[in-house]
């Protein structure tokens, strides 16, 4: 079956002044949950800033469904879905005011959805989130960030931190998520337990000492 | 956009309490019964130029927590999300200026103690200090974080203090005196108003320049 790459990395170098970045080729295709796992300091979240344009590379070219950042940069974003081991959401929001927030982002923004899932992980609507849990918080994060619809779905150490039975809920959900809409997702982690659950690819990052 | 906008709204209604708010409101009705005209007038002064340093405090908020960066990963040009932020700023200024502004024309229909115009004049004058100042502080802010409102206070200070020797001092600051005096104060207005929009884009320039580059 000819699937296309979601994501399409050629060449791709990041220098900083004590470490290197390199990765000659990497695809990976719709519909894969693919595992990103490697020691701390291999470059798992540099990688990941690449893909989402958060850091810029010296060379080489990403591609993200076929767009580049560069002519194409918010078409990616619209279909990109981003989860990150810390809450940037404003604290003094709640639930219903990062949803106001993002529904007026995301024009595909799937209102039942959110509400489904702040239900099931059952987070309170009108509280500020600074009173959420580490495990609440990351909850919301996964339930923000499936509700527009994304095709690609980025996690940067998202479950890092939370107890087993938190982070095993979540990661059901989301392979129930993923096998019912047809998403892509990249999952960095350096809990292998926690890929192997749900991931049908693994990425190895490896460091290198210097010479 | 328009998300960000909302953003940074509900997070100013979020930090201000009803208390506060409800203490804000006797505050202007306070000065505006015991101060009367010149209360208001300090009001249409003080108001846009207290209030330019709020939103610039919420900036350096979101670049210490890491909301800045966060942002990028949504479907928002960068220029849009400085844009969101200057847009936000401005309006708030707007807002208390027109607040002041009603206060002002309602005191000086009860008390005429001064001229209508008078009034009007100086809240326009507040409203484009208060726009000044917000687009001065903005980039420095993208560029320095709380180091840049240092500066800029600084440089406004010293901006200020520099103006009112040459105004009083020189020969060209009295003559400049004296050729406000005589211009219709409609055309300096909208002469103001045409040089502080252009400070306004060029400052906007500048902040998106900067604000990109910390994606490097």
């Amino acid at each position: 079956m000819d699937t296309k790459p979601v994501i399409d990395v050629l060449n791709l170098s990041k220098r900083y002044k004590n470490f290197q970045l390199q990765i000659n080729n990497l695809k990976i295709n719709e519909g894969s949950i693919v595992g990103l796992i490697g020691e701390n300091g291999s470059g798992k979240s540099t990688f990941l800033n690449l893909l989402l344009n958060q850091i810029k590379s010296e060379i080489g070219n990403v591609k993200i469904f076929g767009l580049d950042y560069v002519k194409d940069e918010c078409q990616i974003k619209l279909n990109l879905g981003v989860i990150l081991e810390q809450n940037y959401f404003p604290n003094s929001f709640s639930v219903q005011q990062i949803e106001k927030m993002l529904e007026k982002v995301y024009p595909c923004w799937d209102k039942k959805l959110y509400h489904n899932l702040i239900d099931e992980f059952d987070l309170p609507t009108n509280k500020p989130i600074s009173n959420f849990s580490r495990g609440m918080l990351a909850k919301l994060n996964f339930a923000a960030t499936l509700s527009h619809h994304p095709r690609l779905l980025i996690a940067d150490e998202a479950t890092s931190g939370l107890d087993p039975i938190v982070r095993k809920e979540i990661l059901s959900m989301l392979k129930e998520y993923v096998n019912d809409n047809q998403m892509t997702v990249l999952l960095s982690s350096h809990i292998l337990s926690d890929l192997e659950q749900v991931a049908n690819y693994f990425i190895f990052s490896k460091r290198s000492k210097d010479r | 956009m328009s998300g960000l906008l909302y953003k940074d709204f509900q997070l100013i209604l979020n930090k201000i309490s009803v208390k506060s708010r409800l203490l804000i409101i006797l505050v202007l009705l306070l000065v505006t019964i015991f101060g009367r005209e010149s209360g208001t007038i300090f009001l249409s002064i003080m108001g846009p130029i207290s209030l330019a340093s709020m939103p610039t405090g919420l900036l350096i908020a979101d670049q210490e927590s890491g909301w800045n960066r966060f942002v990028g990963v949504f479907p928002i040009p960068k220029r849009n999300i400085v844009l969101a932020r200057y847009i936000f700023c401005i309006s708030l200024i707007v807002s208390i200026s027109f607040i002041t502004l009603i206060l002002s024309i309602a005191t000086a229909l009860i008390f005429q103690q001064f001229s209508l115009q008078i009034h009007i004049l100086i809240s326009i004058v507040g409203l484009l200090i208060g726009i000044m100042y917000v687009v001065l502080l903005l980039p420095a802010v993208y560029a320095s974080g709380t180091f840049g409102i240092t500066i800029v206070n600084i440089l406004v200070l010293v901006l200020i203090m520099g103006g009112v020797y040459i105004l009083q001092k020189t020969t060209w600051g009295l003559s400049f005196i004296a050729w406000i005096g005589n211009t219709n104060s409609f055309l300096l207005v909208i002469t103001s108003c045409i040089l502080i929009a252009v400070i306004s884009i060029v400052s906007m320039i500048i902040s998106t320049k900067v604000y990109s580059n910390t994606f490097k």
